[in-house]
């Protein structure tokens, strides 16, 4: 039988902080009054937070308990025996002797709704055994954690063990590298036009070998390759641009040892190496207050994955912060965007550093009212083509404007400034005319990904609204 | 650029079937590509894509040229609702709970609040494709919707100008919408403008146009759809007859008056009351059944043929009972619609009469029928079928007698089915007396209990959220087959709960 699942909201040890207004930092401290929002935002998906709520019906619970720490109960399932469910409160952690992969459960979800709308059916407020073993177990664990921890900073690391694993990794990319060079040249030898009959397989397969090569990061852009074939009109030159990427990194690898640092830093990164957070986190930090000007989620095949974007009022820069979450894992709250966040990042290294980690933080949350951005859509797009001559493989790059509007030209839609240049909007259908609704005809601040090609919106802003953005995806 | 096309074109062909283009540009970028490695045309090719692909994004200027900007939208006077209601909005929006959101509407308009300007284009696109909620929408639009629609012909049925063009070159669906809206607004063009066209009007276009004089129907149409009983299309013929049938002074009705008074009569009672249901002399009603359905009589809008049960003669003095106002006969007579229902229930004749004449308070609205009618089926006196009648008694009245219809263990089904035609936000009583309905339901009537719950917790009153709660669980515990639907029923009443307080000042 599937081991139970259980698991405890610590995705790694930088992000413990807690991201309600006016709560200080402090690891594990959730709220301590819970609302049915905050619950049902846990949801690992729609389908469970709909049958959590289902749950939360005393009739379906033979026991229901709670105390300063826990809450607990037993539910009534299609089986004999009722499935025990168990929330050590504070983390909030998760246990239930259902077998769902789902997680948090849609028991827990169920307990927890009921534990918030402090229902009457929850009577008992001693632990019972099964529940005060696992909280003992808990804090047993976390201390073992801990001490495990402390030794292994303490122990003098393998020097010769670890040098070989590297190089054995650079041997293997190096082999793969060399093997995507052959098959880019096999593309454009046979010609694209071929490309489009490929059944799905090709990339696949060719995205798996980069896998087994450990150059992940490589594999996964060949498999956003498929779809790019797929992508309707002009297919043909989006392909060769990305193909052209790829065998720019294959070639910058070949010579990486040529290139100046950050660059062997972004080109390292692209392929799949990961940068250790406590080596970043070591390094000293730019101090400022940053602006949270939009987040974006997006679900991937196994992992879901937040990008939430900051502009530091003093230093001018922007940076970016990543969230994970695997397998159906709920992700940690993060800051929300129109919030201003007073702290020090440290930035991974990198030819254009975009990417951070909060290293400390100096103050709580507040509203920053406005949106710092490019003056006119030329000053956006130097300043694009000033990261892109840095890092040629940029995807996304932030791009705020501080003063646009939108409007329509052939059933397609821009972001004008006060100039007449624009800048195209992303076809995402609605995206346009919820523009034009928040701005009113005014010129309003917008925040997005630029690709290269269009602007994906991910907030807007009104001046003199207190609820700044006045929109967000 | 040409060089990006030449790269392009030979990589689609392949480089060993096209050679590859000679990268020779002038300037800075002329020289790196000199630079590069052209060991082999594939090579060149992707080396070469790489650096101008790369050239022309860098370098890429912005669309330039001034489009014509939409003015400004002025500002709103009403205040836009909370995020929290703008999320429940966007729930509805997205499919669940939809059927809630006509009461979310309401509640907004109610409160002097707007919609939130993000969800403007999806409130919208809802009226565009579903017309019933359009007059609901219509408050909560604000300026900036108002604006909005303004700059999409998709949403031109916000508009308030309305376009006299579209009766030449619009769809039939656009014709009957701006027919409609003339209807409304200016009644004289709407008919002038269906008169212009009615003879070349297709003949399925004709009836559903027709129709739309219900509104704003007057004298004014009465020589029009006078003709129009002689129109070659029966559906005409009989849209124009019920139409005419509406107005009092039309030549319709005064033809069937006339006929009528030659069949009908009434003796009142020497007293009223308990006196003269001792003393037998009460009010007597009657009845001479027509002779015949000439063609003068089917002209005015009698079909020959009865339905099954019914006789012909019987079936024709209903219909033609149904023509005339009921408020005619207490006129007529000098006594009360109460009067003359117990008479008719009295008669030998009593589904003719009963039968034309609740057909006649449908269609000319007589409240006060309406209210004599279903008073009378719960009394028991007649055994008409209330359940259409009971949406024209007022709302205050028609409450208590929901209520009393549900009292009454007897009459479960019928208490049940006039509930359901209860779709207003009801008030304690009537919540009440329907929880104590389901609680007592017999298990004849599970079933149709169950199926309605769903539909009836769209209407109770949020206020007593608590009882509501306790009865839907106390029915679960009952049996198996509850537990599904209450537990639905139970977290719409908390939507609808959460969502109304929210908007509460």
């Amino acid at each position: 039988m599937a081991k139970s699942p259980e698991g405890a909201f610590r995705a790694d040890g930088a992000s413990q902080h807690q991201w309600r207004e006016g709560t200080a930092t402090g690891p594990g401290t959730m709220p301590t009054t819970w609302t049915a929002q905050q619950v049902l935002a846990l949801a690992p998906d729609e389908k469970s937070a709909k049958a959590g709520q289902g749950l939360a019906a005393p009739r379906h619970w033979v026991s229901l308990g709670c105390d300063d720490a826990a809450a607990w109960g037993e539910c009534q399932g299609s089986g004999s025996r009722p499935y025990q469910t168990q929330i050590e409160l504070g983390e909030p952690a998760f246990k239930c002797t259902c077998p769902s992969r789902k997680f948090p459960c849609k028991h827990a979800l169920g307990l927890l709704l009921l534990v918030a709308g402090k229902s009457s059916a929850i009577t008992q407020h001693e632990p019972p055994e099964w529940v005060a073993q696992w909280l003992s177990e808990r804090v047993k664990r976390a201390e073992k954690k801990e001490q495990r921890r402390e030794e292994q900073a303490e122990r003098v690391p393998d020097e010769a063990a670890r040098a070989r694993r590297a190089a054995d990794r650079e041997a293997k990319v190096a082999a793969g590298l060399a093997e995507l060079d052959r098959w880019l040249c096999d593309l454009v030898r046979t010609g694209l036009g071929a490309a489009q009959s490929k059944p799905y397989s090709f990339w696949e397969g060719m995205a798996a070998r980069m896998v087994d090569a450990q150059a992940p990061g490589v594999g996964r852009q060949i498999q956003d390759l498929a779809g790019v074939v797929a992508s309707g009109e002009g297919w043909q030159e989006r392909l060769l641009a990305r193909l052209a990427r790829l065998y720019l990194l294959a070639q910058s690898y070949e010579r990486l040892s040529r290139l100046p640092d950050e660059v062997q830093a972004d080109v390292r990164s692209l392929i799949g190496w990961t940068q250790s957070q406590e080596e970043v986190l070591a390094q000293a930090g730019v101090r400022d207050e940053w602006v949270v000007l939009g987040s974006r989620m997006e679900d991937e095949p196994r992992v879901r994955v937040r990008r939430t974007w900051l502009w530091g009022r003093e230093s001018g820069r922007a940076a970016l912060l990543l969230d994970f979450a695997a397998g159906g894992q709920p992700l940690e709250p993060g800051p929300p965007p129109g919030m201003l966040l007073e702290a020090e990042l440290v930035f991974f290294a990198g030819a254009y550093p975009l990417r951070a980690l909060i290293k400390s933080r100096h103050a709580d949350l507040r509203p920053a009212g406005t949106m710092p951005g490019y003056p006119s859509v030329a000053a956006a797009l130097e300043a694009y083509g000033g990261a892109l001559a840095r890092v040629p493989w940029l995807e996304r790059f932030p791009l705020a404007l501080a003063a646009a509007r939108p409007m329509q030209r052939d059933g397609k839609w821009f972001l004008a400034d006060d100039q007449g240049d624009a800048l195209a909007v992303a076809p995402s259908g609605a995206d346009g005319w919820r523009l034009l609704a928040v701005s009113g005809g005014q010129a309003v601040a917008v925040f997005g990904e630029w690709d290269g090609t269009a602007l994906a919106p991910l907030s807007v802003w009104q001046q003199g609204r207190e609820d700044n953005p006045a929109w967000q995806v | 650029m040409a060089l990006w096309q030449e790269l392009v074109t030979t990589a689609i062909l392949g480089s060993e079937r096209q050679a590859a283009p000679l990268p020779i540009t002038e300037g800075a970028l002329g020289e790196l590509l000199a630079r590069l490695d052209a060991s082999a045309p594939e090579r060149a090719v992707l080396g070469a894509a790489a650096a101008v692909a790369l050239y022309q994004t860098a370098g890429q200027r912005p669309r330039t040229g001034r489009a014509p900007a939409p003015e400004p939208c002025p500002l709103d006077e009403a205040p836009r609702c909370s995020a929290a209601t703008g999320r429940h909005l966007g729930m509805m929006v997205n499919g669940e709970r939809r059927d809630v959101l006509p009461e979310w509407l309401g509640a907004l308009a109610a409160a002097g609040m707007r919609a939130r300007e993000e969800h403007l284009p999806d409130l919208l696109d809802l009226g565009r494709t579903q017309a019933d909620l359009r007059e609901m929408i219509l408050p909560v639009l604000g300026q900036r919707g108002h604006w909005l629609a303004a700059q999409n012909p998709d949403w031109g049925w916000v508009g308030g100008a309305l376009d006299e063009g579209v009766w030449e070159t619009g769809d039939r669906a656009a014709r009957r919408w701006l027919l409609q809206a003339l209807r409304r607004d200016d009644v004289d063009r709407g008919r002038e403008l269906l008169a212009s066209t009615w003879a070349e009007e297709a003949s399925e276009d004709r009836a559903p146009l027709l129709r739309a004089f219900q509104s704003g129907l007057s004298m004014a149409d009465e020589e029009f759809l006078e003709a129009a009983l002689d129109d070659s299309r029966k559906e005409v013929r009989e849209v124009a007859a019920e139409l005419l049938a509406r107005l009092p002074g039309s030549r319709l009705c005064r033809r069937m008056a006339e006929r009528l008074d030659r069949l009908l009569s009434y003796t009142e009672g020497a007293r009223k009351g308990v006196l003269a249901a001792a003393l037998g002399r009460r009010g007597g009603l009657e009845v001479t059944l027509p002779e015949e359905c000439d063609k003068a009589l089917q002209r005015d809008g009698i079909t020959r043929r009865p339905p099954t049960g019914w006789g012909e003669k019987a079936w024709w003095l209903a219909q033609m009972i149904s023509a005339l106002p009921p408020s005619t006969w207490p006129d007529a007579w000098q006594a009360t619609p109460e009067d003359l229902i117990a008479a008719a229930g009295r008669n030998e004749w009593k589904a003719a009469l009963l039968t034309g004449w609740t057909r006649a308070t449908l269609l000319h609205a007589d409240t006060r029928w309406a209210q004599a009618l279903v008073v009378a089926r719960l009394d028991r006196t007649t055994d008409a079928d209330p359940t259409g009648l009971i949406l024209l008694v007022p709302l205050e009245q028609r409450e208590a007698l929901v209520c009393q219809a549900l009292e009454n263990g007897g009459e479960q089904e019928l208490g049940l089915a006039l509930l359901q035609e209860c779709r207003h936000p009801w008030g304690a009583a009537l919540t009440r007396a329907a929880l104590a309905g389901l609680q007592r339901h017999s298990s004849k009537m599970e079933w149709a209990w169950r199926e309605a719950i769903r539909r009836l917790v769209l209407y109770m009153s949020p206020a007593l959220i608590g009882e509501a709660e306790d009865v839907l669980a106390a029915v679960a515990a009952k049996s198996e087959g509850w537990g599904r639907a209450t537990d639905d029923c139970t977290m719409l009443l908390r939507f609808r709960h959460d969502m109304l307080e929210e908007m509460a000042p």
